[in-house]
């Protein structure tokens, strides 16, 4: 598909050395024109908080101004929508040469979730030269202002291409089951996701894990029940300590045979040390 | 069962073909296509509903026709009091039609209901079905360049990623604004982009003097395309991550609804832990949207010292928000059969703490602001949303309950863990800026509460449960939730291969968009701003692209009282918003 | 008007310092996913979960390597990644200066994984270091030396191989043995 081929006379007005040139003199104070080409508002919002006294970004000199006509730096969110294709050429052309523009977002930068839908053309760079590119969705304020101080020169880009290409020695990925079947930690493990979500619920099974070992012998249930509720007790967050119960229950009964008795009362009042 | 008794009354009036049940509270009938506008009319005017979305499908792989479903949610008139349904009685009743390819003609319901105005003309938009006597046919969703006889979300019409050639950037196609007839009329142009709105949407407006007379808009600058990618690229996994970025403020709503919608149609009861995390994270939503729609309001009218305060405060709404699910917008968190993110007893903690923050400080603002006689002074009387004018248009969010109209999702249709919650319906009387301001900031306070009573009441359970995909290719069913700006509800139908066969989403600010131009009747083209900001419309929300019609028979009505409430003119702006 | 005057008093200076000092974000914030090439076993379940496809890995063009690339410029920070990988090999960092000047290539990261080879028809299908992680878990999952022998066969049999065998002895009436 044919999309938009910049001019050559703002091609010519724009070269690398133009643009640094432009950087060297705003470096204190430049103006940002917003364009908005389809995105969702995530980005907008956290430009618009960005702008905010808690953060302040006219601490470097930054300054939203109401016309691409009075502005240095563009700043372009959203997958270029077909309808925002015309009115982003428009504020391209009528921004002063040399001009510097900023993609925000994933979607800016490269389409994001978007990117194949028949209704956009993939992010600003598809359309005009993109200067620099803030990823996330949406960026975090200080994202934002880390990719403005960035492109002004007054920090240091972080980010460069990693690629590997030999592969080392590939670690043991798995460990030793605790009760020699490793079903039993793929179960825990599963189950713990299911009570707690992957972040918590990994910590969740790490936990249950050093508990069932402290106990010593792991196949002997009553020492399992007491030291699995031992670490129920000095755990401090009544959460991860209802869920030790709740895996005891449901997953470790399922390997080793465990008598009513054996199991551990989920009462809260039992352990909780109150929220 | 419930819906028996609607469904009961609409055989009375037309002939009921068929009835099907898709949750215990959704029904839905299929009429002859004749009978179209008077049952929607009766269920809408008679019975008492308002209209929640209007779906049109190509089911030409199922039953050789295109169907449209017109779903209204049934809770009563609600004009006046006891204007309203039994609470155990509330529904979904919808109403479907079947049309066949070789006419691909409906009776439009808009003369008798004008809420369906935007959903007929998006119905031709998208698919080629055509109104019979819509007054307005400008396409509505797509681009001004698209080619006239493309019509996307037709099965057979074209692959997702194709892209029809634009045209050359300095011959823009021009859309075709509605003028009112008549000489000594200035016109307008306000946007796409402009700095007072956030997101891109072009209003025209149509003064005489200062005052405005008219005003015609053309959004939908942000369509992109979703429900065809959803249909294509997505599966049931990944669809809630598309789903949140409909739009970017209430994203964590349309999520919920969606993914809801998938569940309810599998018929999936997830774990009352999710339910109430998910309230929570939507209540946070409510919190730092409307801080952030009174700051803006504050804002547009020159106040920049509340406006400031206002943001300050909501960066403690967003570092709640980043503490609950791990980024400041609440992204990245709900899949079908629950959550991918727990609270541990750490994070309830820390959030009452930052709650108590926000509830002491924002008191502390709005008392300040309500103290200053010119805030308060700009805000009354502009913008009036006539409660008829409401009602006809289904409006939604605090734009209704500020024209006195007590609707709202949680209410009348308590979704997920809303049944053990207690709260109060904020509802406001004036029509005005100031109303909606109120409702707003009358939610904070109960949002507060309902994340507190939530973290009290937190259930233990797992966070989430292995959904049956077994699913049942056409199996349909709607979810809806009260996002911040209204009654978000999206539609699900059930495909083949981990895919959904067709994804309605309709956001609250599509609801609330028809009705706008009469809010700027006889307004002040200084308050233009403050106007759109007052329905916190989310423009990306909205997602296609449209143009509100003439109504040609209510507007005769509407204008009149309009009228009445003209020329307010607002001596002490502090500000001038609309630079000519 | 002047009661605002107040507030601001009370609450003093409310903006961060960042970026003169440094910024931190809540704990298990989502930010840019970490790859640890020495963990990544090639087994694509990240691409395959990925909703914005930022992730893709695929075979380069002679087929000899299985490359694994991740375009942080169209991530979403959704933490699918994180959330399905075995190995975690991938993991959200809290990491959120991404910025890049000029050169958008900045934004990837890649790695190249061995290919393994089907025993039988000799085709490409996986990763050796993906055979190499399913025999070390069944080699822990309480099998027999017999059949933990039969595995080791199975797991270098590409799964076209796997189906015409299964269809042929099917037919035959024999118990399924790939040797």
């Amino acid at each position: 598909m044919k999309t938009y081929e910049v001019p050559q006379e703002i091609q010519d007005a724009n070269t690398l050395e133009d643009k640094l040139e432009l950087l060297k003199h705003i470096g204190r104070s430049f103006s940002v024109y917003r364009v908005d080409c389809g995105s969702c508002n995530g980005c907008e919002i956290e430009i618009f908080a960005a702008i905010t006294p808690m953060w302040d970004p006219e601490r470097f000199g930054f300054k939203l101004v109401a016309n691409p006509r009075h502005a240095d730096i563009l700043l372009c969110t959203g997958p270029v929508t077909r309808q925002m294709y015309y009115p982003l050429l428009r504020a391209y052309e009528a921004t002063p040469d040399p001009k510097i523009v900023v993609a925000l977002g994933a979607c800016g930068v490269s389409g994001g979730i978007f990117y194949d839908a028949y209704s956009v053309l993939s992010g600003i760079d598809k359309i005009i030269p993109v200067d620099a590119y803030i990823p996330g969705c949406p960026p975090h304020p200080a994202s934002i202002i880390y990719g403005l101080t960035t492109a002004l020169g007054v920090m240091e880009q972080r980010l460069e291409k990693v690629s590997f290409e030999e592969e080392g020695e590939l670690p043991s990925l798995v460990k030793d089951s605790v009760i020699g079947n490793i079903l039993f930690e793929r179960d825990l493990l599963v189950e713990a996701k299911k009570l707690m979500s992957y972040i918590f619920g990994r910590k969740l099974f790490d936990k249950y894990l050093a508990a069932l070992v402290k106990s010593g012998d792991i196949k002997n249930t009553k020492a399992t029940k007491e030291s699995v509720t031992e670490a129920m007790k000095i755990e401090d967050d009544p959460r991860y300590a209802e869920c030790m119960g709740i895996l005891h229950n449901k997953i470790y009964a399922q390997y080793v045979p465990c008598e009513e008795e054996d199991k551990i009362s989920l009462h809260r009042v039992e352990w909780s040390k109150g929220l | 069962m419930k819906c028996d008794k609607f469904i009961e009354a609409l055989s009375q009036k037309v002939k009921v073909l068929e009835v099907t049940r898709q949750y215990e509270d959704q029904v839905t009938a299929l009429v002859e296509l004749n009978d179209l506008p008077e049952a929607v009319r009766f269920l809408y005017y008679d019975v008492g509903g308002y209209l929640s979305t209007m779906v049109a499908n190509d089911e030409r792989e199922i039953n050789k026709h295109y169907a449209l479903y017109y779903a209204l949610s049934i809770e009563g008139g609600k004009m006046f009091e006891g204007d309203e349904i039994e609470q155990d009685e509330k529904c979904f009743v919808t109403v479907k039609v079947l049309i066949s390819p070789d006419s691909l003609t409906f009776p439009s319901v808009t003369p008798v209901v004008p809420a369906c105005v935007w959903y007929e003309r998006e119905a031709y938009d998208m698919f080629g079905l055509v109104a019979e006597g819509l007054p307005d046919k400008r396409r509505l969703a797509l681009s001004d360049d698209w080619p006239e006889d493309l019509f996307p979300l037709r099965k057979d019409a074209m692959d997702y990623r194709h892209r029809p050639d634009m045209v050359d950037h300095d011959k823009e196609p021009e859309y075709n604004f509605l003028k009112p007839e008549g000489s000594g009329m200035v016109e307008l142009p306000l946007g796409p982009l402009h700095i007072t709105s956030d997101e891109p949407g072009h209003f025209r407006l149509f003064c005489d003097g200062d005052t405005i007379i008219d005003a015609d808009y053309r959004l939908f600058y942000q369509h992109r395309g979703m429900e065809k990618l959803a249909e294509n690229r997505m599966n049931y996994d990944q669809m809630g991550y598309l789903a949140e970025r409909v739009c970017g403020i209430c994203g964590y709503a349309h999520a919920i609804a969606c993914i809801e919608s998938a569940e309810k149609s599998v018929n999936l009861e997830i774990p009352a832990r999710a339910q109430a995390i998910r309230i929570v994270c939507l209540e946070i939503e409510r919190l730092h949207s409307h801080l952030l729609n009174i700051g803006l309001a504050c804002e547009v009218t020159g106040n920049y010292n509340a406006f400031m305060h206002l943001f300050r405060i909501r960066e403690y709404s967003m570092k709640l928000a980043e503490l609950v699910t791990g980024g400041r917008k609440t992204y990245g968190n709900v899949v079908m059969g629950g959550l991918r993110r727990d609270m541990t007893g750490k994070e309830i903690k820390k959030s009452l703490e930052i709650l108590q923050i926000i509830e002491v400080q924002v008191n502390e603002v709005w008392d300040a602001i309500m103290d200053d006689k010119r805030q308060v002074k700009r805000w009354t009387g502009v913008g009036i949303l006539d409660k008829q004018v409401a009602r006809d248009f289904s409006a939604v969010g605090p734009n209704v309950r500020g024209s006195g109209i007590k609707r709202d999702t949680r209410y009348d249709h308590p979704y997920d863990f809303f049944k053990h919650i207690e709260f109060e319906v904020a509802v406001a009387h004036g029509c005005d800026v100031l109303s909606r301001e109120m409702v707003r900031y009358m939610e904070l306070k109960s949002s507060i509460s309902i994340i507190r009573q939530c973290f009290e009441l937190m259930p233990q359970t797992a966070i989430i449960i292995e959904p049956e995909l077994n699913v049942k290719p056409e199996n349909f069913a709607l979810a809806y939730d009260e996002a911040p700006r209204g009654e978000n509800v999206h539609w699900v139908m059930q495909g083949n291969a981990q895919k959904i066969y067709r994804w309605r989403c309709r956001a609250a600010t599509y609801n609330n968009w028809p009705s706008l131009r009469f809010q700027f009747r006889g307004n002040n083209i200084a308050d233009a701003a403050l106007i759109v900001c007052s329905l916190d419309p989310c423009f990306s929300c909205t997602e296609r692209v449209t143009v509100v019609d003439v109504n040609s028979k209510k507007s005769k009505i509407l204008t009149n009282k309009d009228l009445k409430s003209f020329s307010r003119t607002q001596k002490d702006s502090p500000l001038k918003d609309i630079r000519c | 008007m002047l009661k605002l005057l107040d507030i601001s008093k009370k609450y003093g200076d409310a903006t961060h310092k960042y970026p003169f000092e440094p910024y931190v974000v809540a704990d298990n914030f989502r930010g840019k996913p970490a790859y640890k090439f020495d963990l990544c076993i090639g087994c694509a379940a990240c691409g395959i979960a990925c909703p914005s496809n930022a992730i893709t890995v695929q075979f380069n063009e002679d087929q000899s390597k299985l490359v694994w690339e991740f375009d942080c410029g169209r991530c979403i920070f959704c933490g699918r990644c994180d959330e399905v990988c075995p190995t975690a090999a991938i993991t959200l960092s809290n990491e959120f200066e991404l910025a890049v000047k000029f050169d958008k290539n900045a934004l990837i990261q890649r790695g190249e994984l061995e290919t393994q080879y089907c025993s039988k028809c000799n085709k490409p299908f996986s990763a050796k270091r993906l055979v190499h992680y399913g025999y070390e878990c069944l080699s822990k999952a309480n099998l027999g030396e017999k059949r933990l022998k039969e595995a080791e066969n199975y797991l270098t049999v590409c799964p076209t191989c796997k189906k015409t065998a299964t269809a042929t002895s099917f037919t035959r009436g024999e118990e399924m043995v790939i040797e």
